[in-house]
C-alpha cells in the first residue's frame, strides 16, 4: 500500500492519516505525511492482540471534557495530546437502540421574525410565515415590478424606533425559503432590528414582519472610567487581567515593569488610544 | 498576614440521561464514568482532608440534572451493577497478569480502587453521593453553587425571558430540596451572560455568579481591579470573573499539567487493546469496543510507544505540580497585592470532569493543592464567593458585557450551522408554555396540572445546552438531535392535549416515569 502513497493528493493522505490516528496531520507537509503514514503502518501491526477489526467508540464524556478543554483557552492552541487530533474523528458507528423517528414541524404557521446575537459582529435571524402571508408574498411577486426578498437591517442605537428614525439601514438579499440568515453587522455595542419584506424596483418596501431589538456586545474596553474607583495602578491591573493582551502572565508583566517597557507597549497597542 | 485569595471552582455537570426503557444505554456511561473517576475520588480527597484537620475551601457547581441523576434510584442501581462488572473485570485482570508483576500490580490497584468505590458509594453514602457533598457544605468547606435547571444557555433565550426565569427558579427550588438551604451562588451555564440575567438571579435571592474574563473587562465601566475583585451588577448581584493565567496552567498545551509524560494515558484502555472474546462482556453489548477505565500505560511522549504506568511516579508528580501551581499563584498575588488597596482575588474555574476522568491524577493534584495552601502558604488563602463578599461588601458597580466561556467568547458554539435549527422550536415551545401557564394558572384539576408540569419538564430538558454543544462537536450527534426532537415532540403533544382536553393518562404516566426530573416542579414558573 505504501508504494502508492506518493501518487495520492494531500486530502487522500489526510484521510489515511485520520484512520491511522496520526496527530496533527493537517499541519504536516505532504512528504512528512507520507513518512508518518509509512511509519505508522509498520508500527501498528505489533501491539494489538485483536484478531479482527472491531468497531470502537471513544467515551462520550471524554469528548465533552476534551473539547471543553480546547475551548476554555480562548485564542490559544488547545490542549495537545498525543492522539487528540485524530481522536476527534474516532467516531464509532451510531448505536442508538430504536431511535424515535418523529420529526419537528417545518412551520408553526405564524408570521414572525426573530433576531439573535451571536457575537459582537454577527447576528442570526430566523423567520416563519403563515399561509396568508405566503399568499400575500406570492401575490407581490406576481404583481410588483422587480420584486426582491430582503432583510432590512436598521441601526437603532439610542432610538425608540418608529419606522423612520433609524441611524442607518442596509438591505440584504435573501431567499424566503432559507427561513434563516446570518447577518454580518460588524458593529459591536450597537442596537439593531430587522424587517423582512419585499423590495420593488422603485424602492418601495413591503413589510412582512419586524423583529425584536438586540444589542451587540462591546468588543473593547469601555471608555467610561468611574472616578470614584480610579487608582494609579488601574491600567496595570487591567492589563494583567488580560485586558490588553489576553494571556500575558504576571511573570512577563513583572519583567516588563522592571524594564519600564510596560506602558510603552500598551500605548502602542492602540488598546488605550481612547484615553491618550 | 495572607496577601490574597484564591477561589478554586469545579463545575460538575452532565446532561440528564436516563433511559429506563433500555437495559443498556451507552450515554448513561457518562454518569458512571464520572462517578468512578471524578466524583468519588473528589469525595475521598475531601474526606481525607477533613480527617487531617485541613480547613480547605472549594466551590463546586452541582448542576440540577447531575444532582437529579445522583439521587435517582434507577441510576444508582445501574451504577452499582456497572461498578460490580468493573470489580469482576479487574479481578480477572489480576489473574490474567499473574505472571507479570508489573501489570498485575496495576490490576490490583484498579481492583482495590473499584472495591473502595463500592464501599464509598454503597456503604458510606448509601448510594446517594449528594449526601457526601452536602456534608462538606454543612461543614463549611465546600460551597455548592447551582446552575441553570437543565444547563440551558441563557443568552440565546433573550426573546423568551420566561424560559430564563424558569431555568433559574426551578434550579433554585431543586437545590433547596437537595441541600436544605437556598443557593447563594450560581454558575451560569457555559458562563453565558447578557445584561439582565442578573436581575433574574436577584429575584431568586442568588447573590453572586461567575463569568468569563472579558465579561467584566468589557463592562460598561472599566473595572478598577481588573478581574481580581468582583463587581456588582446594577441589580446588586456580584459577578466574579475568571483569571486566564491560572486556567491556562491546567489546560494549556505548553504549560498544562495533565500532559506530563508520567501521567496515565487516556486512550490506551484494555477495552480497545485486549482480545475481543475476553473483553466482550465488559464493552458495548453490540460488540463495539469502548473504554472500560482500566488503563495500563503512561502518556510517555508524542509517540505510539507507551511505557507502563507508574502510579508512584505519577503521585510524586501531582505533588510537584500542586507546588508549582501554588507557587505561581503566590507570585501572582504578591505582584497584585502591591498594586491594589485590598487583597486580590484569583478565580480559577474548571470543568470538574477534567479532574479524574481526563486527567486521572487530577483529584490527587487538588488534594495536594488544598493541603499545601492551608498548611504551607503564607501568602494565599482559599475562599468562597460568599466569604469574600462578607469581607469586602463594597464593590464597584458596572454592567458586565455579554459573554461566555465558549470558543471565541460569545455564542458561536451554540449557534452555528449544525444547531441553529433548534431555536425556532425551543422559542415556540417557550411561548406556548407561557400561554398555557397564564391560561391555566388557577387550574385545580389534577390531570391537567400533571400534564402542564410535564410540559414544563419537557421544555426544560429540550433546552439543555449539551445538545447544541454535541451537535457542534460532531460526536454522538444523532443522540443529541433525537433528544431535542423528542422533548419538543412530547411537549407539543402535551400542549395539544391540554388545549383540546384530550390528555391520555396512560401515556402521560409513561412520560412522567421516563423524564422524571424535577418531581416538585410547578408549571406556574412560566406565568
Amino acid at each position: 500500500m505504501s508504494k502508492n502513497l506518493e501518487g495520492l493528493d494531500k486530502i487522500e493522505l489526510l484521510e489515511i492519516a485520520k484512520k491511522l490516528r496520526i496527530p496533527n496531520a493537517s499541519k504536516l507537509t505532504k512528504p512528512q505525511l507520507i513518512s508518518k503514514i509509512k511509519k505508522s503502518q509498520t508500527s501498528s501491526k505489533s501491539p494489538s492482540k485483536t484478531k479482527k477489526p472491531v468497531p470502537r467508540i471513544e467515551s462520550p464524556l471524554s469528548v465533552r471534557v476534551r473539547l471543553k478543554a480546547r475551548e476554555s483557552i480562548e485564542g490559544k492552541p488547545g490542549f495537545v495530546h498525543p492522539y487528540s487530533e485524530s481522536a476527534m474523528h474516532a467516531i464509532g458507528p451510531e448505536m442508538h437502540p430504536s431511535p424515535g423517528s418523529g420529526e419537528l414541524p417545518s412551520t408553526y404557521g405564524v408570521t414572525k421574525i426573530v433576531l439573535m446575537v451571536r457575537d459582537p459582529y454577527w447576528c442570526y435571524s430566523y423567520w416563519d410565515f403563515s399561509a396568508e402571508t405566503m399568499n400575500q408574498i406570492n401575490k407581490w411577486f406576481k404583481e410588483l415590478d422587480g420584486p426582491r426578498a430582503v432583510l432590512r437591517v436598521y441601526d437603532v442605537t439610542d432610538k425608540i424606533f418608529n419606522g423612520s428614525n433609524a441611524n442607518s439601514f442596509f438591505d440584504v438579499d435573501i431567499h424566503f425559503d432559507a427561513k434563516n440568515w446570518y447577518l454580518e453587522l460588524g458593529r459591536p455595542d450597537r442596537s439593531f432590528l430587522v424587517d423582512i419584506g419585499v423590495l420593488d424596483k422603485n424602492g418601495f418596501f413591503y413589510l412582512i414582519a419586524r423583529s425584536n431589538v438586540v444589542r451587540t456586545p462591546r468588543d473593547v474596553p469601555s471608555d467610561v472610567v468611574d472616578e470614584q474607583w480610579m487608582s494609579r495602578d488601574f491600567e496595570l491591573l487591567y492589563a494583567v487581567s488580560g485586558g490588553f493582551k489576553v494571556g500575558q502572565s504576571s511573570a512577563e508583566l513583572v519583567e516588563s515593569v522592571k524594564k519600564g517597557i510596560l506602558f510603552r507597549k500598551w500605548l502602542s497597542s492602540g488598546a488605550v488610544s481612547s484615553r491618550s | 498576614m495572607k496577601k490574597g485569595y484564591l477561589i478554586l471552582l469545579l463545575h460538575a455537570h452532565l446532561p440528564f440521561v436516563r433511559h429506563p426503557e433500555h437495559e443498556y444505554f451507552l450515554e448513561e456511561n457518562w454518569l458512571y464514568e464520572a462517578i468512578t473517576e471524578t466524583y468519588i475520588p473528589l469525595i475521598d480527597a475531601f474526606d481525607r482532608l477533613l480527617n487531617e484537620g485541613c480547613d480547605f475551601r472549594i466551590t463546586m457547581t452541582i448542576s440540577p440534572p447531575l444532582a437529579a441523576m445522583l439521587a435517582d434510584s434507577l441510576l444508582q442501581d445501574r451504577y452499582l451493577s456497572h461498578l460490580n462488572r468493573l470489580i469482576e473485570l479487574s479481578g480477572k485482570e489480576i489473574e490474567r497478569n499473574r505472571h507479570d508483576d508489573r501489570f498485575r500490580r496495576l490490576a490490583e490497584m484498579y481492583h482495590a480502587k473499584f472495591k473502595n468505590d463500592r464501599y464509598v458509594f454503597e456503604d458510606k453514602y448509601s448510594r446517594n453521593l449528594l449526601t457526601a457533598f452536602k456534608k462538606f457544605q454543612d461543614l463549611g468547606k465546600l460551597d455548592i453553587i447551582t446552575c441553570g435547571a437543565t444547563h440551558g444557555y441563557l443568552p440565546l433565550m433573550e426573546t423568551v425571558p420566561q424560559s430564563v426565569r424558569a431555568q433559574i427558579r426551578v434550579a433554585k427550588e431543586h437545590y433547596e430540596s437537595c441541600f436544605g438551604r437556598a443557593p447563594r451562588g450560581i454558575w451560569l451555564p457555559e458562563c453565558g451572560y447578557n445584561p439582565g440575567i442578573d436581575e433574574v438571579l436577584a429575584e431568586n435571592g442568588i447573590q453572586y455568579f461567575f463569568m468569563e474574563t472579558h465579561g467584566i473587562l468589557h463592562g460598561s465601566v472599566r473595572p478598577k481591579y481588573g478581574v481580581f475583585a468582583p463587581v456588582y451588577c446594577p441589580s446588586g448581584v456580584a459577578a466574579f470573573s475568571r483569571d486566564m493565567e491560572s486556567s491556562k496552567q491546567v489546560w494549556s498545551a505548553e504549560e498544562g499539567y495533565p500532559g506530563d509524560a508520567v501521567y496515565r494515558e487516556f486512550y490506551r484502555d484494555i477495552g480497545y487493546d485486549l482480545d475481543f472474546d475476553y473483553i466482550k462482556p465488559y464493552i458495548h453489548p453490540d460488540g463495539i469496543r469502548i473504554g472500560t477505565g482500566i488503563k495500563y500505560y503512561g502518556i510517555t511522549g508524542h509517540t505510539n510507544h507507551k511505557e507502563l504506568y507508574d502510579p508512584h511516579r505519577a503521585y510524586e508528580k501531582t505533588a510537584e505540580h500542586a507546588g508549582n501551581f501554588m507557587f505561581n499563584r503566590e507570585k501572582q498575588v504578591e505582584f497584585l497585592f502591591d498594586h491594589m488597596d485590598r487583597k486580590p482575588l484569583i478565580v480559577a474555574p474548571y470543568d470538574a470532569e477534567l479532574f479524574g476522568h481526563w486527567w486521572y491524577e487530577g483529584p490527587q493534584f487538588l488534594e495536594f493543592l488544598l493541603k499545601k495552601i492551608y498548611f504551607d502558604s503564607q501568602i494565599i488563602q482559599l475562599t468562597t464567593g460568599w466569604e469574600y463578599l462578607k469581607e469586602y461588601p463594597r464593590n464597584q458597580v458596572l454592567v458586565p458585557s455579554y459573554s461566555s466561556w465558549g470558543y471565541k467568547g460569545y455564542s458561536e458554539v451554540w449557534l452555528e450551522g449544525s444547531n441553529d435549527w433548534i431555536y425556532r422550536h425551543l422559542h415556540e415551545a417557550s411561548h406556548r408554555m407561557h400561554d398555557l401557564a397564564v391560561k391555566y394558572k388557577e387550574v385545580q384539576n389534577g390531570l391537567i396540572t400533571r400534564a402542564l408540569n410535564q410540559a414544563a419538564r419537557e421544555l426544560l430538558l429540550a433546552e439543555s445546552s449539551d445538545w447544541a454543544f454535541i451537535m457542534k462537536t460532531g460526536t454522538m450527534v444523532p443522540y443529541a438531535q433525537r433528544r431535542t426532537k423528542d422533548h419538543i415532540l412530547c411537549f407539543t403533544r402535551l400542549y395539544e392535549d391540554i388545549k383540546n382536553s384530550t390528555i391520555d393518562e396512560g401515556w402521560l404516566s409513561g412520560v412522567e416515569a421516563k423524564d422524571n426530573i424535577f418531581p416538585a416542579i410547578d408549571f406556574r414558573v412560566y406565568v
